[in-house]
């Protein structure tokens, strides 16, 4: 008999997983218009080497990959709560209509000029917005509810967000506004500052946190709701915990970057069977996961020969969307089967 | 603990849903080394007493696990002197056997990594339900049987005194019926164990106590010999039923509807 000798082999994973993101992120900081070799970007980090180098890789390029850490791993995390929480390996924070929600409530304070795009409202009113939609979505289904049924309700959540959002598109003050608006939604690194590293930084800590918090009662939520309820785990507060968390992280991460799908979903399966599809343990590696394919999809926009460059909301998204529907013809029986 | 000593004891447990009572008044009483058997028609509130009981529910009146009232003990000390196996057996994630069963040591503080000790009460409670031989198989791809006795490993392993078992034998074959009310007679003898019982005849012949219940009330609560008369099942059930003896014991086989 062997029992998962959990620690030690997630640790080799977590360190390999680490090492990735680690490489990821300086090839990140070397990619772009101009080349720049590892050496140039490790004398430029420490503040050495040519102005035109230090420019580039601290203020152009640093705070790109710091968000494609940032957005990757909480988008990661919050994959792994919600399909821990709902123990279903297509629960995702984007199938759930929360990006989009987020993405109405930052657009609309937005197009009614409220604000300007570097205020921490910005940030503010998309986790109030995601957190709406969790909410919602939660409620609606209720706490048995089947795939189905929170996909369907997802559905509705994102057809409403969508359609707000079109509202605010329709009635946006200027042309201009409206296309700045949708270029934005549609998931950008691009010509990222600090200030917006700084702005996402707390909620997404707060949101880490949340998320991560539970995952002893992830592995136990393997045998049902009851089973985990009468292993002393506490329902209700843990669901109000991976809403919050979810929301805090998505709705921060589309603050500052737009509408970036699909990671939540992908990088948690990606990792899931080195694992052993214990869902507690996913939590660590899923958010690694989560960062390295958001740096790697990042680092590939700026290599695709464009005209402009590709929006990396869109490649997560061209990626992430055939990978749903190979996911969906796997279950298949499942999905249609009378336990849906 | 002295054989008279009371694991669970319930008085005026109540409970209703939006209004409608599914449970009035329950009372009763598992005493150290008690099998106490619930059986009643579908609907009759057999699942939501042992929900009720559990602390898994919302309802009014006193549980006392131990002595203590259960509203006074926090959630894991809840989870560590009673054990709830809920019906179907379900397991939503390819987690080996025994990573299943080691989730059975959550309330005794474990992680991903288990402790030594808890090991070996993992290991006991594989050794129990003679699912050892698969130990590293993912749940998934056991069949019912395999499926039951770990899920009943998985509670035994919490070493909780008390065992709540919500039809654990619904949907196997009369093998693993025997083998899983063994696995829970062996444990009564060491605690308790209350299981709601479609099987009458095994009820009769497991249980030590009977309690039948019929709309949310108990209509009747002792012994096997005492309570499955043909009178009460006519009730209650709306069968006739023989009621024989056989070996000392009562066998109850129900023959016609009434």
């Amino acid at each position: 008999m062997t029992f998962a000798a959990g620690g030690r082999r997630d640790g080799r994973l977590i360190a390999a997983l680490a090492l990735l993101v680690v490489i990821l992120f300086f090839v990140s900081l070397g990619v772009g218009p101009v080349w720049l070799s590892p050496g140039t970007v490790a004398r430029a980090l420490v503040g050495d080497g040519g102005e035109a180098a230090r420019i580039i890789v601290i203020d152009i390029r640093l705070p790109r990959a710091l968000l494609a850490v940032m957005i990757g791993g909480t988008l990661g995390l919050a994959g792994a709560a919600l399909q821990g929480l709902l123990r279903n390996p297509l629960a995702s924070p984007s199938l759930f209509g929360a990006p989009a929600a987020a993405a109405f409530g930052a657009v609309s304070v937005i197009s009614l000029a409220l604000v300007d795009v570097l205020s921490i409202a910005l940030p503010v009113a998309a986790i109030i917005g995601a957190l709406v939609s969790v909410g919602l979505l939660l409620l609606v289904a209720g706490p048995r509810a089947s795939l189905l049924v929170l996909i369907l309700a997802g559905l509705a959540v994102s057809s409403l967000a969508g359609a707000g959002t079109a509202l605010a598109l329709n009635l946006a003050p200027n042309p201009f506004a409206a296309l700045e608006i949708a270029f934005w939604l549609l998931g950008s690194l691009e010509d990222r500052s600090m200030r917006h590293v700084i702005i996402a930084l707390p909620f997404m800590a707060v949101g880490a946190v949340l998320l991560i918090w539970d995952r002893r009662a992830f592995r136990a939520l393997t045998l049902g709701e009851e089973a985990a309820e009468s292993l002393g785990f506490d329902l209700a507060g843990i669901r109000l915990r991976v809403v919050a968390g979810v929301a805090a992280a998505v709705g921060a991460g589309v603050a500052v970057a737009g509408s970036i799908g699909f990671v939540g979903l992908v990088a948690p399966h990606l990792v899931r069977p080195l694992v052993g599809h214990d869902p507690g343990r996913l939590m660590v590696p899923a958010a690694l996961s989560g960062a390295a394919l958001l740096l790697a999809a990042d680092i590939a926009v700026r290599l695709i020969p464009s005209a402009s460059e590709i929006k990396v909301g869109v490649l997560t998204a061209l990626i992430g969307a055939p990978f749903f529907i190979i996911l969906i013809l796997k279950r298949r029986g499942e999905l249609t089967g009378a336990s849906v | 603990m002295n054989a008279e000593a009371s694991v669970i004891e319930a008085s005026g447990l109540s409970v209703s849903f939006g209004g409608t009572p599914i449970l009035s008044d329950i009372a009763f009483e598992a005493r150290h080394g008690e099998f106490l058997a619930v059986v009643g028609p579908n609907g009759a509130g057999k699942t939501t007493l042992l929900k009720a009981s559990a602390g898994l529910l919302e309802s009014s009146g006193a549980v006392l696990l131990g002595g203590a009232p259960i509203e006074g003990l926090s959630r894991k000390q809840r989870a560590q002197r009673l054990g709830y196996l809920p019906q179907g057996h379900v397991f939503h994630w390819p987690l080996s056997v025994a990573e299943v069963v080691g989730l059975g040591r959550l309330p005794r503080g474990a992680g991903a990594d288990l402790s030594e000790e808890d090991r070996i009460a993992v290991a006991r409670a594989m050794e129990e339900t003679g699912v050892s031989g698969f130990a590293d198989r993912a749940v998934t791809t056991l069949s019912g049987g395999e499926r039951a006795r770990v899920a009943l490993a998985r509670v035994l392993a919490t070493e909780a005194p008390l065992i709540l078992a919500d039809e654990p034998t619904a949907s196997l074959d009369p093998r693993y019926q025997l083998i899983v009310l063994d696995i829970l007679k062996r444990h009564a003898a060491k605690g308790a164990v209350i299981s709601v019982l479609h099987d009458l005849g095994m009820a009769a012949r497991y249980a030590d106590r009977v309690l039948v219940l019929d709309e949310g009330r108990v209509v009747a609560s002792g012994p096997p010999r005492d309570v499955l008369s043909e009178e009460r099942l006519g009730k209650t059930f709306g069968v006739r039923a023989d009621i024989l003896e056989r070996n000392g014991a009562v066998v109850v086989v129900p023959r016609s509807v009434i």
